[in-house]
């Protein structure tokens, strides 16, 4: 078996969440050393203890992403644990939704906290410690299509994404002189979230009425997708919101133009086709 | 042209370089002003000019990231005015510095006043709009930094996509209010805040004309006019939208190309028919 990820250190914040907990699996499984890490263990901690069941090489530590001592302690234990660290991978995450006039202040704040911080605490200080040790690595952060694709209801996950992605670039410029590189990956309705009671059915629904697709992604092609960025195929991709999404932001779907096209279809004669 | 005769407009930041032009702007048009600031000094001198034009106008101190006093801004104008109409909310600080090395707590600055005073402005003049149930508008000064990513830019582009991107989604949740909600998004622009700070040093101008396809910094005016645009009738179906007034410096990489040459199908005539010497 071809261990695609031998040899490689991968630290993942927000690990006890969906998408973070399924982008440390696949990595463990693909042969990385992998520290797991959230502000809550509750989720991390289970899945390390399974990943080590199978035998992967994997370890927990707690850490608020958004609070500078909590983020230095984090990358002191993890250099410590793995020996050094080649991947990042931001997963941190809360979920605010709810119309702009009913959001609480406090909601709207932490939202932003948790999509913002990661970017100068955690790669900040993982871009110092590659600067001052004369190595290079790639930072991969999870973004979403609402950064683009905004919808009522999605006022502060919009703000916070569109936040990242140009975070993202803005990185990208700042660290690309290093050999660092620094990405996003977008993921729209994924099978999981899908199935997530914390979202209605009718946001749901409407949600996958909107994928040409016709179906919600599997976790697997958002990993893939991180994998590519991580791997050496990805090397010279840099500062980009790589958006896998089924089509999701790609248009409206749901608006087909249906029946028979008009005789004079933009200024085209259509008795003339023919001739 | 009094096309905004009988409104009433609120602007925070209506002290600093480019809120003084809208304030004088939106007076012109017929808007009697609330003009909200930090800079007391500044501020009353604001009013003080629009009063000299004949205008309506008073200042009120607002630090825009404390919800308590962005809510009494609203009632003092509800209070002398009778109404909201127009909210346009300019206040911003500069921060700026590669990411890896910024402090924490000049982020939390640049956030705070970029972002989350935004966020209690806007939201607070969509319940006050809502509650009128007449519609109105509300206009954010963002900036190019929301859409182009610089070195050191950071703080300002994540502050200004953010902003952006609360615009679309709070334009998606007002429209059926008859609430639009839009930016403009300056550029290039030369301004000197009311403490005299600001503005590009020497040096600055000349790298920035150098990236601007219009050879000249951007007037403040520029991003008042776009203001009243937005404010008024004519711009009732925009919404959602980011107006960028930036002589054209975000359209694409003026200074990557070098000397551009004819490239011409072979078996025509030169492209520039007239100036061809055998013409």
């Amino acid at each position: 078996m071809v261990h695609e990820f031998q040899d490689t250190s991968v630290l993942v914040v927000g690990a006890s969440g969906l998408m973070g907990g399924e982008i440390a699996a696949a990595f463990a499984r693909a042969g990385a050393r992998v520290m797991l890490s959230d502000i809550d263990g509750s989720g991390a901690e289970g899945r390390v203890e399974e990943l080590r069941g199978e035998g992967c090489d994997v370890a927990f530590h707690r850490a608020d992403v958004t609070d500078a001592a909590d983020v230095h302690d984090l990358l002191r234990h993890t250099l410590e644990a793995l020996g050094g660290i080649d991947v990042v991978v931001n997963a941190a995450d809360v979920r605010v939704f709810g119309p702009a006039v009913d959001v609480r202040e406090e909601r709207w704040k932490a939202k932003i906290e948790v999509a913002f911080k990661p970017f100068f605490l955690l790669f900040g200080g993982v871009a110092r410690h590659w600067i001052e040790e004369g190595r290079t690595g790639r930072m991969i952060s999870i973004s979403s299509t609402e950064s683009t694709i905004p919808y009522p209801g999605s006022v502060a996950e919009s703000a916070a994404k569109a936040g990242v992605d140009i975070l993202t670039r803005v990185m990208a410029c700042e660290l690309g002189p290093s050999g660092i590189t620094v990405n996003a990956i977008a993921p729209g309705m994924t099978r999981k979230r899908q199935e997530d009671p914390g979202f209605s059915a009718e946001y749901i629904e409407s949600y996958m009425h909107h994928i040409p697709l016709g179906r919600a992604g599997e976790e697997r092609e958002i990993v893939d997708a991180v994998f590519f960025l991580a791997s050496s195929a990805g090397s010279y991709v840099n500062g980009q919101t790589l958006v896998v999404d089924g089509g999701y932001s790609a248009g409206i779907p749901a608006l087909q133009v249906s029946g028979e096209p008009p005789t004079q279809w933009l200024g085209f004669d259509r008795d003339r086709e023919g001739v | 042209m009094k096309d905004l005769a009988g409104k009433v407009a609120v602007i925070t930041g209506g002290a600093g370089g480019i809120g003084r032009c809208i304030v004088a702007e939106l007076a012109e048009a017929g808007a009697r002003c609330v003009v909200s600031d930090m800079d007391d000094e500044w501020g009353q001198l604001v009013v003080a000019e629009i009063e000299r034009g004949g205008g309506e106008a008073f200042y009120v101190s607002t630090d825009i990231t404390d919800s308590c006093e962005v809510s009494s801004l609203f009632a003092e104008t509800v209070r002398k005015f009778g109404s909201v109409d127009i909210v346009v909310n300019v206040p911003d600080i500069q921060v700026l510095g590669p990411l890896h090395e910024l402090k924490e707590d000049h982020w939390d600055k640049k956030v705070d006043v970029a972002l989350h005073g935004a966020f209690l402005v806007c939201t607070e003049a969509a319940r006050i709009m809502l509650s009128q149930g007449r519609g109105g508008r509300i206009i954010c000064i963002s900036s190019t930094g929301g859409f182009l990513a610089r070195p050191g830019h950071g703080p300002h582009s994540a502050s200004k996509a953010a902003l952006n991107a609360m615009v679309r989604a709070m334009a998606l949740e007002l429209g059926e209010h008859g609430i639009t909600v839009n930016a403009v998004a300056p550029g290039g622009t030369d301004v000197v805040g009311p403490s005299r700070k600001g503005g590009f040093k020497p040096g600055q101008t000349d790298k920035i004309l150098e990236v601007m396809p219009v050879k000249e910094l951007v007037h403040p005016e520029a991003h008042a006019h776009a203001v009243a645009y937005l404010a008024s009738e004519r711009a009732s179906f925009v919404t959602g939208q980011v107006l960028v007034v930036d002589g054209g410096f975000i359209a694409g990489k003026l200074t990557v190309g070098g000397e551009i040459e004819d490239t011409v199908p072979a078996g025509l005539d030169s492209m520039r028919g007239t100036d061809g010497g055998d013409v």
